[in-house]
């Protein structure tokens, strides 16, 4: 380790200048404009705006629905690309074009795409056609209305796995590559059946890995914002109307002290979140080494 | 128990066990389900992307009648079109239209250029040096410091936004392109990723090389850098990917069409001339694609080696 004082100023000094200027000062500067009753006025009003935002029913469904968002597309992620990774390691090597196949969607840009997605899953879209011929034909249901009603959360979780469970794939590879193949060895000779092996080497070992998962596809289904934007606009149905959206809305309608009073919620939410996170790592982290 | 304990002993005395045909049959079998549904499951991952690319081929009309008919209600065939967008030939009226008749194509396409180049460009630059600091030395505070960039890049952008409004109010420089790209330098990511990569860079070499009379900064450049290569690599396609990607900052810090990437422009048109979507759309993906495609392997690298552990 090096501990020449000079040299963490010079190298840590353009980072440190930049990041405060452009977020770390204005992010605590900023929250002066919470406290504020609006940017002409600028009556002090202490918490108000942030109290009265736990009344506004806007604010509450986009809460509710990041919070279901996030909290059921964490899990399946990772449980899906865990399954995927898993399936992979059991069949290729570790350069295959499989797994290149299944990360190339993270370089697709959203509006490329935007528009096939919108056409597959449309009234008439490929979806519906392919449901007319199946069940719906057989049955007389009437296809499901994917983009316009409450099940719009459905297309934008499998959009959502789509684009960004081949990193998460990789990572979980390159874990799955590190456990030493002598473990399950040992354990196939003193017997131990499939899911033994899976849960006591195979999940201990990768667990740091499913951390970092979990940390990224945290960060990734705030992402997905940017899809159901280009989707549905501004005014989604309900059951996808976020967080994000509600900051946005209120920037087009220049209602600052809503708009910085919701981010700043945002922000604990995910300090609290990162927090809980953090502890789990660190205290598994501190009984694997006991 | 007894079962198990002479399959054992076949094995180490090296006979043949008794199943071993049935045995070797059912790996096969296996073996197979598993390559056909995952070929299967990579196979659906690549249609949507393939459906655009045949659109983007398809004649005009037959492409407003594709169209229509996925946008009318009421199952069945609408209109007799498939649902499969298969281009009865190929047309390449739409990529000419894009490229020759209407410039403003073009020209937002270097616009995503330049963010993305000096953005990427930027953040290596700032983040090398920084993930040097964080991984070579020892001071107060680092991790404390380190927990704040992560928790930094895990606000989505309505949250930084804030901040970045405010700094760039205050810099006087919203509306210009600066605006676009001095927040995108100073973002958290750069650090994180090549910080992720600088650990697993053993002390003792860099120990070594101080032995031998190195300094600080003939580590960084001699040592550290070239041993970062697959860092930066994969940094430079996160980084690319993400700026090339951007929809929300342009709508909210720019006003001036002109200085609007290419993103925006397909937005607009996905609402205003969809049949024109389709060749931008394919050719805005190509350049991100092909980044991707040459440094895959750098990226899947230094994400194995770099992202295991915080």
């Amino acid at each position: 380790m090096i501990k020449d004082r000079k040299a963490i100023l010079v190298f840590l000094g353009p980072a440190i200048v930049g990041f405060s200027a452009f977020y770390l000062v204005p992010f605590v500067g900023g929250f002066y404009y919470c406290l504020l009753n609006n940017a002409v006025e600028r009556n002090f009003v202490g918490l108000s705006n942030i109290v009265a935002l736990f009344s506004n029913k806007a604010f509450l469904l986009a809460l509710k629905n990041t919070c279901i968002l996030t909290g059921m597309a964490v899990p399946l992620m990772i449980a899906v690309s865990f399954t995927i990774a898993f399936a992979l390691k059991a069949v290729i090597g570790r350069y295959n074009v499989l797994r290149k196949v299944f990360i190339l969607p993270l370089a697709v840009p959203t509006v490329s795409i935007a528009y096939v997605w919108m056409l597959i899953f449309e009234d008439n879209g490929a979806i519906n056609r392919l449901w007319g011929m199946g069940p719906g034909g057989w049955t007389g249901w009437n296809s499901p209305d994917w983009l316009h009603s409450s099940l719009l959360y459905i297309p934008v979780v499998l959009i959502y796995l789509w684009k960004y469970a081949g990193f998460n794939i990789i990572l979980f590879l390159g874990a799955l590559s590190s456990v030493p193949a002598g473990l399950y060895e040992a354990a196939s000779i003193d017997g131990a059946g499939w899911a033994v092996k899976v849960r006591r080497i195979t999940l201990p070992y990768i667990f740091p890995t499913t951390f970092i998962v979990a940390i990224l596809s945290v960060i990734n289904s705030f992402r997905i914002f940017r899809e159901v934007y280009v989707l549905c606009g501004s005014y989604p149905p309900q059951s996808v109307y976020m967080l994000q959206h509600f900051i946005n809305n209120n920037l087009t309608r220049l209602n600052y002290e809503k708009l910085t009073s919701a981010a700043y919620i945002f922000a604990a939410i995910i300090l609290v979140l990162l927090s809980i996170l953090m502890k789990i790592e660190r205290k598994s982290v501190a009984e694997a080494k006991q | 128990m007894k079962m198990m304990d002479s399959r054992r002993v076949g094995r180490f005395i090296g006979q043949p066990e008794r199943n071993t045909v049935t045995k070797a049959i059912w790996i096969v079998v296996k073996r197979a389900t598993y390559v056909l549904l995952i070929s299967a499951l990579a196979a659906t991952v690549v249609l949507p992307i393939t459906i655009t690319v045949m659109y983007s081929f398809m004649e005009r009309n037959e492409l407003i009648r594709h169209l229509e008919a996925a946008l009318s209600s009421g199952g069945g065939a609408a209109g007799g079109v498939s649902f499969i967008p298969w281009p009865v030939g190929l047309d390449f009226k739409q990529y000419y239209t894009m490229l020759i008749e209407s410039l403003k194509f073009n020209e937002a396409f270097w616009k995503s250029f330049e963010y993305s180049a000096l953005i990427a460009a930027g953040q290596i630059v700032i983040g090398t040096m920084a993930a040097f600091a964080f991984s070579a030395f020892r001071f107060k505070n680092r991790d404390g410091l380190f927990f704040i960039f992560i928790a930094a890049m895990m606000m989505p952008f309505q949250v930084t936004m804030v901040p970045n409004f405010i700094a760039l109010r205050a810099f006087g420089i919203i509306g210009t392109e600066a605006a676009i790209i001095l927040p995108g330098i100073f973002s958290a990511i750069g650090v994180f990723v090549l910080r992720q990569f600088m650990v697993h860079i053993p002390v003792s070499v860099i120990e070594a090389a101080q032995i031998d009379g190195a300094s600080t900064y003939s580590v960084f450049f001699r040592i550290v850098l070239p041993l970062s290569r697959g860092g930066i690599a994969a940094l430079i396609v996160l980084s690319f990917i993400d700026t090339w990607n951007m929809v929300e900052q342009p709508l909210v810090f720019l006003s001036d069409m002109a200085m609007m990437p290419l993103s925006i422009l397909i937005r607009e048109a996905m609402e205003q001339a969809r049949e024109t979507v389709f060749a931008p759309s394919v050719l805005f993906m190509l350049p991100a694609v092909f980044l991707f495609l040459v440094f895959e392997r750098a990226l899947v690298d230094g994400i194995e080696t770099g992202w295991g552990k915080i």
